[in-house]
């Protein structure tokens, strides 16, 4: 365990090379948030209520959205699949390391950095230029904290799954980029599941993959109340040990391949 | 001293997909073959010992090392690394081990070459006390004082490659995998690299090196094992190889008029040139002191000088013997 934690404040500060890159990632991510602004101000025009948002919990829900997406760097499928292809895997198979927890480790040293250099200072100038709401109680931060860690986990469990795929496909980019296609669409990433048409929005919260944007943010803008946020989290966690499972046995699996293929 | 590695008729088959036909039907069309890259491959090491494993391209060395890494599953036959199965017991095992892959490196790209050296430390729970004393003698012995503090992606190959030796040592490893740990590496480099393995040789870790680097062998290793084409060939000391080669004595008599073909029946040994001047091809069966003694009676002679056969020339004629003598793949670059 103390391996990991070693991994993750390492990677935390590899992050941080280039500083410019961070700044930079901020501008982007702002860019992104001015869109929804425009987008959803429009939308909002001629009505107060849509899908059971007003307008400032729909801004907030996809502004906070914004942020949290540049905060979630999980690049382990990717660099699974890509050491596989090079034979890179090789070294990392000679560490005393679990590769899943290792890959896992530094996702969430990057996440880390990426959470506070990039997603603290987006929030903080949205916060202060469109006036998005912030939870009242100190409760309602640390159970949306949590649900967001949670999601966190998730989107770690499916990337290394895309990039188990990724190694059948012997070219990672297609399956992660498609792992990443749907977890925009069905995690409410851009829109909340509330606004889907109803037999997609039944569809998109009976998958795993609305624990990473759209429970958190709902703890978030308060559509969840704190009594209502425990079983909120238990489907987060049982969605965490279903993937962590399937994720083992996929990944036993791949290192039969390896050695039938050779490294 | 107990055996640090015992594999037993290890055999080792790759599958491989090959397309079949011409685009497009190739996009759709492929069969799988298989590739046999080790065969009845049979070797102990004892504890201490520094063995060479040298063999052409594609002789199934870095097969051989990542099996002992715990990598690759061998399809067949038993492996062990200080008692364990490498491959059932990965963990276990990469704590008695070290593994060196030329070009490739286990330190953080964009961090100093201190940290990933830390934190490889960590990763391996190597106490404090411990991790100063193996840094200080990587340091030592490879002389990386300048580089700790640089990025590794500042590194030019020869540096990044002493200071992933110097990574492989600090978790304390009794056994050395080296795959082509000189490979690229400039000559100053390559003694520093020499120098720190006779160093852990003398400390009693055993190596495992394999190599096409014959002074890496000369400098190292007592034993050399040669594999060709998944097998065995050779398995034995390398001072009893270069013996059983035989030296070249070269000598010129005072009468020009010495026959070769006479010094040949007189000797009973193979002997080129003319005019009194002679390069006498000797066995490993006779000591070239003695020919020069025999010499010595045949006639007066002038000027005599004996030439040990060298790693080059003895594993170089052992490759062209195996591919017939008309392969280019025997080749041996020093």
């Amino acid at each position: 365990m103390r391996t990991y934690v070693g991994v993750i404040a390492l990677s935390f500060r590899d992050y941080q090379a280039y500083r410019t890159n961070m700044l930079l990632r901020v501008v982007t991510g702002l860019i992104g948030v001015m869109l929804q602004a425009v987008v959803w101000s429009a939308i909002y025009a001629r009505r107060s209520v849509l899908g059971g948002f007003t307008m400032t919990e729909a801004v907030t829900y996809v502004i906070v959205s914004q942020a949290l997406m540049r905060a979630t760097v999980v690049r382990s499928g990717l660099e699974l699949t890509k050491k596989f292809r090079s034979g890179e895997i090789t070294k990392d198979l000679c560490l005393p390391v679990d590769l899943q927890a290792y890959l896992g480790a530094k996702d969430l040293g990057r996440s880390l950095s990426a959470s506070l250099f990039v997603s603290v200072p987006m929030f903080l100038i949205s916060w202060v230029a469109f006036r998005i709401t912030v939870p009242a109680s100190a409760g309602t931060w640390c159970v949306f904290l949590l649900a967001w860690l949670l999601g966190v986990v998730l989107q770690l469990l499916l990337g290394f799954l895309a990039g188990v795929a990724g190694i059948y496909t012997q070219y990672g980019w297609g399956t992660d980029k498609l792992k990443d296609a749907i977890v925009l669409f069905f995690s409410g990433a851009i829109v909340p599941l509330d606004f889907f048409p109803p037999g997609l929005e039944r569809l998109a919260r009976a998958l795993p993959f609305q624990s990473a944007y759209y429970l958190p943010l709902s703890i978030y803008v308060g559509k969840t109340s704190l009594p209502q946020a425990l079983p909120v989290l238990g489907l987060q966690a049982f969605w965490c040990i279903t993937l962590l499972l399937l994720s083992r046995v996929a990944w036993t699996i791949a290192r039969r391949r390896l050695s039938l293929f050779g490294g | 001293m107990g055996e640090a590695v015992v594999v037993n008729n290890l055999r080792k088959v790759y599958r491989v997909r090959k397309l079949v036909g011409k685009w497009p039907a190739d996009l759709l069309s492929f069969r799988w073959t298989e590739v046999p890259a080790l065969q009845q491959v049979s070797f102990s090491m004892n504890s201490g010992e520094a063995v060479a494993y040298v063999g052409p391209n594609g002789a199934g060395k870095s097969t051989t090392i990542k099996i002992l890494a715990g990598v690759l599953r061998p399809t067949e036959g038993s492996v062990r690394v200080f008692g364990h199965d490498p491959f059932r017991y990965r963990i276990h095992n990469s704590h008695n081990i070290g593994v060196v892959f030329g070009q490739r490196t286990q330190l953080w790209w964009e961090l100093p070459v201190i940290d990933s050296y830390r934190m490889i430390a960590k990763i391996y729970g190597v106490p404090r006390s411990d991790l100063d004393k193996r840094l200080e003698m990587a340091v030592d012995l490879l002389e990386l004082e300048k580089l700790l503090h640089r990025p590794a992606r500042t590194l030019s190959l020869g540096e990044k490659m002493r200071a992933e030796l110097g990574s492989v040592l600090l978790h304390g490893p009794r056994l050395l995998l080296l795959d082509e740990p000189t490979l690229g590496v400039d000559l100053s480099g390559k003694r520093r690299i020499r120098q720190f393995l006779a160093h852990l040789k003398k400390i009693g870790v055993t190596v495992f090196l394999a190599t096409h680097d014959l002074g890496d062998i000369e400098s190292t290793c007592d034993r050399l094992i040669m594999v060709h084409q998944g097998r065995i060939v050779l398995d034995g000391m390398v001072s009893e190889l270069l013996a059983s080669f035989g030296h070249d004595i070269e000598v010129r008599f005072a009468d020009d008029r010495v026959e070769g073909r006479s010094l040949s029946d007189a000797l009973g040994l193979e002997v080129s040139g003319a005019n009194g001047r002679f390069v006498i091809h000797g066995k490993g069966t006779e000591p070239p002191v003695s020919v020069v003694e025999r010499l010595f009676s045949l006639g007066k002679v002038v000027d005599i000088s004996v030439k040990a056969p060298d790693l080059e020339f003895v594993i170089g004629s052992i490759y062209d013997r195996l591919s017939g003598g008309q392969s280019s793949c025997g080749h041996t670059s020093g």
